[in-house]
């Protein structure tokens, strides 16, 4: 394993794979400094280009947008009170009110070194945990894989927004649309009726380009893109939010730990996490009158956590093949663009892989939030570029890579459907993310049922890793609705805290 | 009237949506009885779950009617206001009309033609400012396109 550990990381080292890491961060940062974009748009953009490329250097590249991303996502939470992604909001109640007390460049310089320990500690942790695992993972038979399966897609059902059932529904959509085309298990064609097009099945890259990348644009542009507004000034103290992250250390370390243990349970840690933190710090900090007017330690809590719990969302991803989020869900989608089995098979012959992917983690955390240090001020000033002037952009970005599937005009025809549920899915309150994994676990979740009934019947049911399993979904499910209710609850009453702010 | 419209059909949009899942999860547990086991039985787990839970969800808004629908907070949806459907809907029919000139005059020439017409009349950027964006982002496609060795439509008109 130490063998694999170091060869993992003279693989990523050739400038090629680098390369490809540092254009991954890169993407991570422009997708993340956009509010409402995020990762998830990110590498679904990338996705369809993945295709004939060295399988280690898309994987990086993956990888380095998805840690990019919550580094990048602080500039509109603290410079415009406009959250960059779902994991950044909390930051909004301190980072926010700094920057209008000219405190903007501390808060950023807080926030990105707090950012980087925090995802080395999310790396880290990964690593740890890999020896630990693997005996356990490799013991697996077909029906216990299938019950992780349902236990991933419930918890996500459950947790990714607001109404349990709506997300669960949404999971069975997608668990649905994956049946469209060739049965995995019998040499049948399941409701393509004559149309050739969907033979193959629906292509993942399209479902994912029209249920996330359509959508927020369309939203975006309806909105107005409230993206332009007066620039703020910085101000000086990038190195004081530095020293101020020293200075709470102890802090950035519990709540790095928390990260990862939030994110390890898949569909709550992308949502809540940093609300969880927040809510941890501001309840048992001893000072807590500064809180939402400006303290630092709101803004160093949220944002380590928000970075470890990448590591943590790769935990169940790469050691069951359960995504941890639906950013995750696309990394799986990629490693089968590159005909890697997700699961314990990656265990057992892709070892280096699953190295790969750690060291790329680490390293995109150290440079993506090494990268907003050093270049805070440009940054910051694209922030405030006027979003109409970037929607024909990634539109054609959208577009181009869904034509690269077939070449065929259903590919478009697909692609616009798509977007259009999807924006109907954000209007009904029906969470996206559910719908994409559910496509996504679909062969793996058949081929598991199907090979589970095969060799024992229904009595698969019966056996003590599967009720295991079954116990452990119904108490994840119960308490980690518990959680996210708990959570939405300590956000509310601080949300008008803001808005009082000087 | 037209916001109150409006009103109504974001607040009834959903149950529509949920009833449209129900039977189309009616229609593949339907369907799949023709399949041989192999084939039929995971589709008719999935689609025996999904009417359960379609009709749960049904049930749940029917307990909960004239209140107010929550949007999923993990989309950072915010609410919809008034012009949000009208708007959204315009930005469809962009989209559209992009897919449409795509498939029928090719990929570069209808990005130029695209990114001008929306940038100009929708947002009333500069002639100038629009042509060197759309000139700009042809450019970047065609180097991508050589690089990446991307395949591109053969357009429908000429």
């Amino acid at each position: 394993m130490a063998e694999s550990f170091i060869n993992a990381f003279w693989i990523l080292l050739d400038p090629y794979r680098m390369g490809m890491l540092f254009a991954g961060v890169a993407i991570g940062i422009a997708v993340g400094i956009l509010p409402g974009l995020g990762g998830l748009m990110g590498m679904a953009l990338v996705l369809p280009f993945l295709f004939g490329m060295d399988p280690y250097a898309g994987i990086a590249m993956l990888i380095g947008i998805s840690a990019a991303v919550p580094s990048a996502d602080t500039f509109p939470s603290v410079l415009m009170g406009i959250p960059g992604s779902s994991g950044s909001q909390a930051t909004v109640m301190d980072g926010y009110p700094l920057a209008r007390r000219g405190e903007a460049a501390r808060a950023l310089g807080a926030a990105f070194a707090s950012s980087l320990i925090g995802g080395l500690i999310g790396a880290v942790a990964l690593t740890a945990l890999v020896p630990f695992a693997r005996p356990l993972i490799l013991a697996f038979g077909s029906p216990e894989l299938f019950m992780l399966t349902v236990l991933g897609l419930s918890l996500i059902g459950v947790l990714s927004g607001n109404r349990p059932i709506k997300g669960m529904l949404a999971a069975t959509a997608g668990l649905a649309l994956g049946t469209i085309g060739g049965a995995p298990v019998a040499a049948e064609y399941r409701f393509a009726g004559d149309f050739v097009y969907l033979y193959d099945g629906l292509s993942l890259v399209i479902v994912a380009l029209g249920l996330f990348a359509l959508p927020e644009i369309i939203d975006l542009l309806a909105k107005g893109g409230a993206i332009a507004e007066k620039p703020k000034k910085l101000g000086p103290g990038l190195l004081q939010g530095m020293r101020d992250t020293w200075r709470h250390k102890w802090l950035v370390l519990r709540h790095s730990l928390i990260g990862v243990g939030v994110g390890a349970i898949p569909g709550l840690g992308s949502s809540i996490i940093d609300w969880i933190n927040y809510g941890i710090v501001a309840r048992f900090a001893k000072d807590r009158d500064q809180f939402g007017r400006g303290d630092i330690r709101g803004v160093i809590a949220p944002e380590s956590a928000n970075n470890a719990k990448e590591g943590g969302v790769l935990m169940p991803t790469l050691l069951f093949g359960v995504p941890g989020s639906s950013a995750m869900a696309l990394l799986l989608a990629a490693l089968m663009i590159f005909g890697i089995e997700p699961g314990p098979q990656l265990l057992t012959s892709q070892l280096d892989m699953v190295f790969v992917i750690i060291w790329s983690l680490a390293l995109a955390n150290v440079g993506g939030a090494l990268i907003c240090l050093l270049l805070t001020k440009p940054i910051a000033k694209l922030t405030y570029v006027p979003f109409h002037y970037l929607a024909p952009a990634i539109m054609v970005v959208v577009v181009v890579g869904a034509w690269q599937e077939t070449h065929l005009w259903p590919d478009l025809l697909c692609l616009f459907g798509f977007g259009l549920l999807g924006w109907i899915m954000k209007r009904v309150g029906m969470p996206r993310p559910p719908l994409l994994i559910g496509f996504i676990l679909c062969p793996m979740a058949e081929r598991y049922l199907w090979m589970s009934y095969n060799l024992y019947d229904w009595e698969w049911l019966y056996r003590p890793g599967v009720l295991v399993i079954a116990g452990l979904t119904i108490a994840l499910v119960a308490g980690g609705a518990r959680l996210k209710r708990s959570s939405g609850a300590a956000a509310g009453p601080l949300q008008p805290a803001r808005e009082q702010a000087p | 009237m037209k916001s109150r419209w409006r009103e109504a059909l974001t607040a009834h949009l959903q149950t529509p949506f949920v009833a449209g899942l129900l039977i189309l999860m009616a229609v593949m547990f339907w369907l799949s009885r023709t399949f041989s086991l192999g084939a039929k039985l995971f589709p008719m787990v999935v689609a025996g779950a999904g009417m359960l839970l379609a009709l749960l969800e049904l049930l749940r808004q029917w307990r909960s009617r004239g209140a107010r629908e929550e949007q999923d907070f993990s989309d950072l949806a915010g609410d919809d206001d008034a012009s949000t459907y009208p708007q959204g809907l315009l930005h469809l029919g962009w989209v559209a009309g992009f897919l449409m000139l795509f498939l029928a005059i090719g990929a570069l020439p209808a990005t130029g033609l695209y990114v001008v017409s929306f940038l100009r009349f929708r947002h009333n950027v500069s002639w100038w400012t629009c042509s060197g964006i759309a000139a700009g982002l042809m450019l970047v496609l065609w180097a991508l396109g050589l690089v990446l060795r991307l395949k591109w439509p053969a357009p429908w008109l000429f």
